[in-house]
């Protein structure tokens, strides 16, 4: 049984731009799938659809059973999103607040909610920065600690969108090297191409609200006329990682 | 990092009254602002003590003198509309009048005006230092715990929180419109004012929307969670009652007297 199923999945805003039109893909236990697409081509949209913000017409399971039947804090849970732009992410007035947010509202001891948010601030190596306002750190910085927010929540599933957008290279080998070193199954959608191959052992290629193509990160970022016909370039290095 | 960083740049201090308990210092603050609105309009000497108790906080403070004065300084306007008006409001016998400078003033709406303006001058002086010595999350905290509901601390840390990115957003929509050469003549400049106002407005809601998902996404069902804050030390806390009572006690032996 796929960790994640994903069946038909078409969903529409409600100005009646079309989104996704037929997405099907599956995720399995332990595997890190990259979502690449052009710009508008559905990968947020459908990043909402997987922990039931969104919910659009098809099936979508998690762990062999609907969303829809899922209790809906405990599929959040089960599935931790991260947002592209931290600054939305994080809205408490301290940092340690923002990460205790989750395990808070999941129903832990305020004392066991501190416990799990330090360590997910240390395992993102952002201790230090507790007692910060989250609006006074770097961009670096909060895309660290937005990502402590969902660790804190101990999900079996990161879905994290667009995770090294706006940092410099420093910072953004960094956040692929914790990346990397996160167990959970991953699903990363992105235009970095060179980190989605660093990190993600399938890929699929999405478009105008449908998946094209699906397989393995080598093979597909290593096939230029494909990547062309949906937008994309292949990375520098599509042959070794 | 943002670039609009209006609040908490002296928090970092380590003054006596920096390092209170954020609850305290609110307790103190209030009692203190409560004594000061309440003192007789007809005795605004009797204010006298509350500014020696605010100079003593502001001196004990570390904070720049030059930075509680801007502070302050955003009530000069309506001080000198008071009195520019005190001119216009004439005396109602002859002792009620009071020479300045060849003008006759009536004593009793001098008293007014010097009354009014003092306890707002006062209580925005305890406002400026207590938000001054204390990180605006430490105060949003402390006040919760007294007893603000939740959903207004969360609202008024929101707030904090995305007007500096507001602010900032603003900032670079005014680079970029002065980078294409700023149109001259105030009507021109009102249009593209006007309109960037609106896409700040526009980015704001979108701004809301993407944060109330984020939050809807961890977990929030309707109720902020609160992490329990640590008792405040009882030596402060015994401090704090003293100095209510001593307020108090000022307070009922000036209005008395």
């Amino acid at each position: 049984m796929s960790l994640i199923a994903i069946h038909d999945l078409r969903f529409t805003w409600p100005d009646g731009t079309p989104a996704l039109a037929g997405v099907s893909l599956t995720v399995e236990e332990g595997r890190s799938l990259g979502l690449i697409g052009r710009n508008g081509a559905g990968k947020s949209t459908l990043l909402l659809h997987l922990n039931g913000i969104l919910h659009g017409s098809g099936a979508v399971r998690v762990q062999g059973r609907p969303v829809e039947d899922w209790p809906a804090d405990e599929l959040r849970a089960t599935v931790g999103l991260v947002f592209e732009d931290p600054e939305d992410q994080l809205f408490m007035p301290t940092v340690l607040e923002d990460v205790c947010f989750g395990p808070l509202n999941q129903g832990l001891a305020p004392d066991a909610a501190r416990d799990r948010a330090l360590a997910a601030l240390a395992s993102v190596g952002a201790a230090g920065l507790a007692g910060r306002a989250p609006h006074h750190l770097s961009t670096g910085q909060m895309r660290r600690v937005a990502l402590a927010t969902v660790l804190a929540m101990q999900p079996r599933v990161l879905v994290i969108d667009e995770p090294v957008m706006a940092l410099d290279p420093e910072g953004r080998e960094e956040v692929i090297a914790l990346l990397a070193g996160l167990p959970q199954t991953k699903i990363i959608a992105s235009h970095d191409l060179e980190m989605v191959l660093a990190l993600c052992d399938d890929v699929a290629i999405l478009d105008g609200g449908r998946v094209h193509a699906h397989g393995p990160a080598r093979e597909l970022l290593a096939d230029d006329a494909l990547l062309r016909a949906h937008g994309l370039r292949m990375p520098a290095s599509p042959g070794g990682g | 990092m943002l670039a609009h960083d209006l609040l908490d740049i002296w928090a970092h201090l380590r003054s006596p009254v920096h390092r209170l308990d954020a609850r305290v210092k609110l307790v103190c603050a209030t009692a203190l602002v409560v004594a000061i609105l309440a003192t007789p309009i007809a005795r605004p000497w009797l204010l006298a003590p509350w500014a020696g108790v605010l100079l003593a906080i502001a001196a004990a403070s570390g904070l720049p003198a030059s930075w509680i004065a801007k502070r302050l300084a955003i009530l000069a306007p309506f001080l000198a509309l008071g009195a520019t008006a005190l001119v216009f409001v004439p005396p109602t016998e002859t002792a009620d009048a009071w020479q300045l400078a060849g003008i006759e003033l009536s004593r009793e709406a001098a008293l007014v005006w010097l009354s009014v303006g003092g306890k707002c001058l006062l209580a925005l002086l305890a406002a400026t230092l207590l938000t001054g010595a204390t990180a605006s999350a430490d105060l949003l905290r402390a006040a919760g715990a007294l007893g603000v509901p939740r959903t207004l601390t969360a609202l008024t840390g929101f707030a904090i929180t995305y007007l500096v990115a507001l602010g900032d957003e603003a900032g670079r929509m005014v680079t970029a419109w002065r980078s294409r050469g700023r149109v001259r003549g105030p009507v021109r400049n009102l249009r593209v004012a006007g309109s960037m106002f609106a896409t700040l407005m526009a980015r704001t809601v979108e701004r809301a929307e993407r944060v109330a998902l984020a939050m809807v996404a961890r977990g929030y069902r309707g109720r902020m969670p609160v992490l329990t804050a640590e008792r405040a030390p009882v030596t402060q806390i015994a401090g704090a009652a003293a100095f209510v009572v001593a307020v108090a006690a000022t307070f009922w032996l000036g209005v008395h007297a």
